[in-house]
């Protein structure tokens, strides 16, 4: 098994399907429509209802022309139309229609279509679905498309900011969005809106009012970025140190939303010191688990604002070795200091390594794909970052961004146990382990 | 002015978008370039947009130099924006869109492109009078149509000569228009270039009667064009004074009418297929009424593809572990075939297998690859597998590829024989072959193109459809293998089941196969297993419940000639361990009334027996229709008693109206919707052969009936 990635046609999907009382229609083959759908309905809380009869056909979300053979040849854009027409009685405040990558080849002019509707829901089409791009060009680009369709200029509010970058596939993401809303309520900030992570349409006119944007992973709002600072003058804020991932960027984080803001962040920075104790605490009285988790390696397969603070929390914490990092989500903003850490401790060949390719006790990637390396004792402990992943429900925080984020890998890296013959003697080797 | 026609009405940015359609070779591009030349002339801001592959639209407006295009822009970011935008004669802006070689990508496609890169970067300045997009009419496939937009043009000229083909070009274009525009009106005229061809006036003249279009505007056949054409200028610039030039100052003048709401518009009446015949024939058209009808579209359940061929063939070759997969695809094909793979390969923890590290690949075709083709890009990925190791490769087709018509078939032919490597083309062309059924046909053919000529053993099979049940309690209840080893029985293969290439060259070891599960998959592979290898397969699918365990043992012990006394105790123990086994399920859901919602083509004579056994009663069974395979199965497969009433078509709606009326205690089904259900109610899948698995199915639906304290 080799490391996967969704493409920008799934983001732009995806991205649409991240507002929740909006629909999204999927104008190709029913194929492309199956795995948006089920990681749609599964990630986001809406209240499932299933259909049956024409579009849906006994499922949920993204509603399908369903396009065939004779349709590539002649045209389907008359479906477009009668699709808009039966959703007229749902009557969805907004509709996003994403052409599938053959669909596009076909011409169709929606537009047209969607005119003789005479629907009154807000609608915005996807022409082009950033076929083979990355899930991040799809997922940034679809949103700013429907940003720039929907939310207005309107005055801004000083203790109203929005969170971006967080996209809905983010393993774990509502409960990452509850904490930091809390943390931000210390400063007194509110969170108006989550774009990307699950918003309604009024939710999303509302970001207008907001003074600012903070990104947690900002490869995934790099042009919706862009048009805020453009259009409504609202600048995005973006931590030097990347994503919240671990105690000192987590502090990083809010630190700059603090100097930018000119909130006060006193209270979220004793709320952190008083955790980060807590748990250096326990890990002390349990010191053989802490010096055995030593010096061993990590690998990351994933975004740089990730890599950043997770590889540097890594090496302060349990000071381990990096053995693989893959990026996946280029972006220039944090590639640079990604070399020079490496650099600076003797590992800048771990980027060149492919990721699951050699032994590393703790990985950090895709759900899938880090399970298959700990089930073929390629590591100790796997961490699901990104899709794909196997079939799980997640009825309990499970990111690793935030407080919680670092309470739970603390957990995990130190609670950590190999099953393979090599691991029990190791294990049976460090006599007061139990 | 008569009743359907209308005069052109600015949408309110005073810019008027005039596209001009013609024949390719019937001189659209010098009669686009004069127009220009002219409009130009008076003082309009014209831009010009050729989009033709070929590109020479606008070089008469550029003293006969073929300018950057469009796509060339996009193709190579060393090409500045700016080198694609060319002031002309008179300052009329030239554009061209380009597009690939012949033969290979979508033009269609390209023009797509270069139209959303002309928007994008705002290339159309504000104070544009007029654009003018000079378009090839041969094809009006989707990409070429896009100027035939209502975004992108408000008015269309037909350009032709007297000859049919030119004609029959014009005439898909106006049916193209139809399908944007219906009875609306935006066809300008028709522009008449004469080749001095003997009754051309007579067939044009005809044809724009026929289809009620007038024609503004005859150039007449002249030497002055190829001299014009010869110095890279308009016939205009040439010779101002001629009748040619004063043509083109006609058609001028009737587009500045339409500008000032003087000159109408008029519908697309297409004609039909015998009409056009009769202009091939130079017969007069009488009382014509356009009856060119819009298609049927697939729309409702039973008509609508669902699934992905690619799909389907990436299945197949997945299970043969030692062949490689190369996907000619976008990266999202790669990634929803992957996904579902990968998560069972660790959910069924089969992860010390022979590691599948790279098994699969994929082209990662671009939007690029789908305008200029996706041949080479295949090429020489295939050439880096074969590099890397890769000796039997299926190469499986997806819907773009299938679109732009990449010659898939030869790369593979060619690079094994180059590389002495087998490399199995499977051109499903993702859905474009047809639906599941098509796709697993064209996948098994291929693949059994491996399969050697051999002699079949005594008493083996093949067993189609064999697969682990995610359920590890269900799993432990397959006992059918000790009742075929009993009755003498080899397997040979277990397809599509953890094979390998060398089971598929011996898959005629087997004299017969046997289908473990009834499905479309399986009912396909069996049908495809007799028609390519001509191995048949026996009864209808492996029996679940006592009656039919029973029936089957008989039938398979007459069919390979066992012996009888020995079929008698196999049935004689089986008859033992069901009664021992169902003995606790005994009236355990007494007076329980149970309506089913089950899929038509179910097996339920095992539900039935343990419903009897436990004293639930059926009274009632709707069967929703779930796709386009339903019609294939007929009410027999239920072998039910009569008096239970059957409902076909239904549906949930329908399902909750039974509910309402029959109050039924509990619902049993295979439908996955029940769970929006408030009613108490248990979804199964089809049973595992053998008894056991039917009797866990019972014990569940008693734990139903006792938790909801039924």
């Amino acid at each position: 098994m080799t490391t996967i990635e969704l493409d920008g046609f799934t983001g732009s999907l995806l991205a649409s399907e991240s507002i929740l009382d909006g629909t999204t229609i999927l104008h190709g083959p029913g194929g492309c429509r199956s795995l948006p759908m089920s990681i749609s309905t599964r990630r986001l809380t809406r209240t499932r209802t299933t259909a049956e009869g024409a579009f849906y056909f006994h499922n949920t979300r993204i509603p399908c022309t369903y396009i065939d053979a004779e349709d590539y040849i002649y045209g389907a854009a008359p479906k477009i139309g009668i699709m808009i027409n039966h959703l007229k009685k749902e009557n969805p405040p907004l509709i996003t229609i994403v052409e599938s990558p053959g669909a596009s080849l076909i011409g169709d002019c929606l537009i047209d279509e969607i005119q003789k509707s005479n629907i009154r829901s807000e609608i915005v089409v996807v022409e082009n679905p950033s076929i083979s791009k990355r899930f991040s060009t799809g997922f940034d680009d679809t949103l700013t498309a429907i940003c720039k369709k929907i939310v207005k200029k309107q005055e801004h509010d000083v203790d109203k900011i929005n969170l971006v970058g967080l996209p809905f596939t983010s393993r774990g993401y509502e409960f990452v969005i509850e904490e930091i809303g809390y943390l931000l309520g210390l400063m007194d900030l509110e969170l108006t809106t989550c774009i990307g992570s699950g918003s309604t349409l009024e939710q999303l006119k509302e970001s207008s009012k907001a003074s600012y944007n903070v990104a947690v992973f900002p490869e995934y709002s790099e042009k919706q970025s862009e048009l805020f600072e453009s259009s409504f003058e609202i600048p995005t804020i973006i931590s030097a140190d990347g994503a919240p991932v671990g105690f000192d960027a987590v502090r990083s984080w809010f630190s700059t939303i603090s100097d930018v803001t000119g909130k006060d962040a006193n209270a979220v920075m004793r709320l952190i010191d008083k955790e980060e104790g807590r748990t250096e605490r326990i890990v002390k009285n349990n010191s053989a688990f802490a010096e055995y988790n030593k010096y061993k390696t990590y690998s990351i397969s994933a975004e740089t604002s990730l890599v950043l603070p997770l590889m540097k929390w890594l090496t302060k914490t349990f000071m381990m070795a990096p053995e693989s990092i893959e990026i996946t989500e280029p972006s220039n903003r944090y590639q640079e200091s990604i070399e020079g850490y490496l650099e600076g401790l003797d590992y800048g060949s771990s980027l060149t390594k492919t990721f699951g390719g050699e032994y590393s006790d703790i990985v950090f990637g895709s759900g899938t794909f880090s399970r298959y390396l700990k089930e073929r004792g390629m590591c100790i402990e796997a961490f699901d970052v990104k899709l794909p992943n196997c079939d799980y429900m997640d009825l309990m925080p499970k990111s690793i961004l935030g407080i919680q984020g670092c309470r739970m890998m603390l957990d995990r890296i130190y609670n950590a146990r190999r099953s393979t013959h090599t691991w029990t003697l190791e294990y049976h080797s460090v006599p007061y382990a139990h | 002015m008569g009743d359907d026609v209308l005069p052109y009405i600015s949408s309110g940015d005073d810019l008027l978008q005039i596209a001009i359609y013609g024949k390719g070779g019937i001189g659209k591009s010098t009669v686009s370039a004069n127009i220009s030349y002219q409009l130009a002339a008076t003082g309009k801001h014209v831009v010009q947009i050729g989009c033709d592959p070929k590109h020479d639209s606008t070089r008469l407006l550029l003293d006969g130099i073929t300018q950057q295009t469009i796509l060339e822009t996009i193709d190579d970011p060393s090409k500045r924006t700016e080198d694609a935008i060319s002031k002309g004669k008179v300052g009329v802006v030239c554009l061209e869109a380009g597009g690939p070689q012949p033969g290979i990508g979508c033009a269609g496609r390209g023009i797509l492109t270069a139209f959303n890169f002309i928007q994008e970067n705002d290339i159309i300045s504000d104070d544009t009078d007029i654009v003018l997009y000079d378009v090839l009419g041969d094809v009006v496939c989707g990409g070429f149509a896009v100027p035939l937009r209502q975004k992108y043009s408000d008015c269309i000229f037909l350009v032709t000569s007297g000859e049919f083909m030119s004609i029959f070009a014009a005439n898909n274009v106006l049916a193209g228009i139809r399908n944007f525009d219906g009875d609306d009106c935006r066809v300008a005229g028709i522009i008449f270039n004469e080749r001095g061809d003997e009754s051309e006036s007579f067939n044009v003249e005809n044809f724009a009667e026929s289809v009620g279009i007038p024609i503004i505007g005859r150039i007449p056949r002249s030497k002055l064009f190829a001299e014009a054409e010869s110095r890279g200028i308009t016939i205009s610039e040439l010779a101002p004074e001629s009748v040619e030039t004063k043509a083109f100052e006609m058609i001028r003048d009737h587009i500045i009418g339409i500008l000032n709401g003087k000159k109408t518009l008029h519908p697309a009446k297409p004609l039909n297929d015998q009409q056009i015949q009769m202009i091939a024939r130079g017969e007069k058209i009488l009382n014509y009424v356009s009856d060119v009808s819009p298609r049927k579209l697939a729309l409702d359940e039973r008509d609508a593809l669902r699934g992905c061929g690619a799909a389907i063939a990436t299945g197949c070759c997945w299970a043969i572990s030692d062949l490689d997969i190369v996907l000619h695809a976008p990266a999202s094909c790669s990634y929803y075939f992957r996904s579902g793979h990968d998560r069972n390969l660790v959910l069924e923890r089969r992860t010390d297998e022979k590691s599948d590290e790279e098994r699969i690949s994929c082209t990662d075709l671009d939007e690029r690859a789908s305008i200029f083709g996706g041949g080479e890009i295949l090429r020489n990925h295939l050439i880096r597998r074969i590099a890397k190791g890769s000796n039997n490769i299926a190469v499986i087709t997806t819907c773009v590829p299938g679109i732009i018509g990449d010659d898939v078939q030869n790369i593979c032919s060619e690079l094994s024989k180059t590389y002495n490597v087998t490399i199995i083309p499977i051109i499903v062309d993702g859905i474009l072959c047809g639906a599941a059924a098509q796709a697993r046909a064209i996948a098994l053919k291929s693949l059994f193109s491996l399969t050697l000529e051999e002699i079949p053993e005594n008493n083996s099979v093949n067993i189609i459809g064999f697969h682990d049940p995610v359920d590890p309690t269900i799993r432990k209840c397959d006992d059918i293998w000790p009742i075929l080893e009993r009755l003498g029985i080899d397997v040979n293969c277990k397809l599509f089941y953890h094979n390998s290439i060398d089971e598929i060259k011996h898959l005629r070891l087997a004299r017969h196969n046997l289908k473990y599960t009834d499905s479309r998959a399986t009912r396909a592979i069996s049908d495809c297993m007799q028609r390519y290898l001509g191995i048949d397969t026996i009864g209808d699918v492996l029996p679940s419940g006592l009656e039919d365990c029973k029936n089957w043992i008989s039938m398979i012990s007459t069919e390979i000639g066992s012996n009888w006394s020995d079929t008698e105790n196999i049935l004689a123990d089986l008859e033992k361990d069901y009664s021992e086994q169902s003995t606790p399920l005994k009236n355990k859901c007494q007076d329980v009334r149970a309506l089913l919602y089950v899929q038509i083509n179910s097996r339920l004579n095992w539900l039935f027996e343990i419903a009897e056994l436990m004293g639930m009663e059926i009274i009632g069974i709707a069967c929703p229709i779930v796709n386009r395979y339903a019609k294939e199965v007929t009410s027999d497969r239920l072998n039910i008693s009569a008096s239970i009433p059957i409902h076909y078509n239904s549906n949930f709606e329908h399902l909750k109206n039974m509910i309402d009326k029959l109050q039924p205690d509990i619902v049993l089904g295979n439908v996955g919707m029940l769970s929006d259900l408030k009613t108490p109610h248990y979804v199964f899948e089809d049973p595992s052969p053998g008894i056991k698995c039917a009797i866990e199915y019972g014990k569940r639906i008693v734990r139903c009936v006792r938790l909801n304290n039924l």
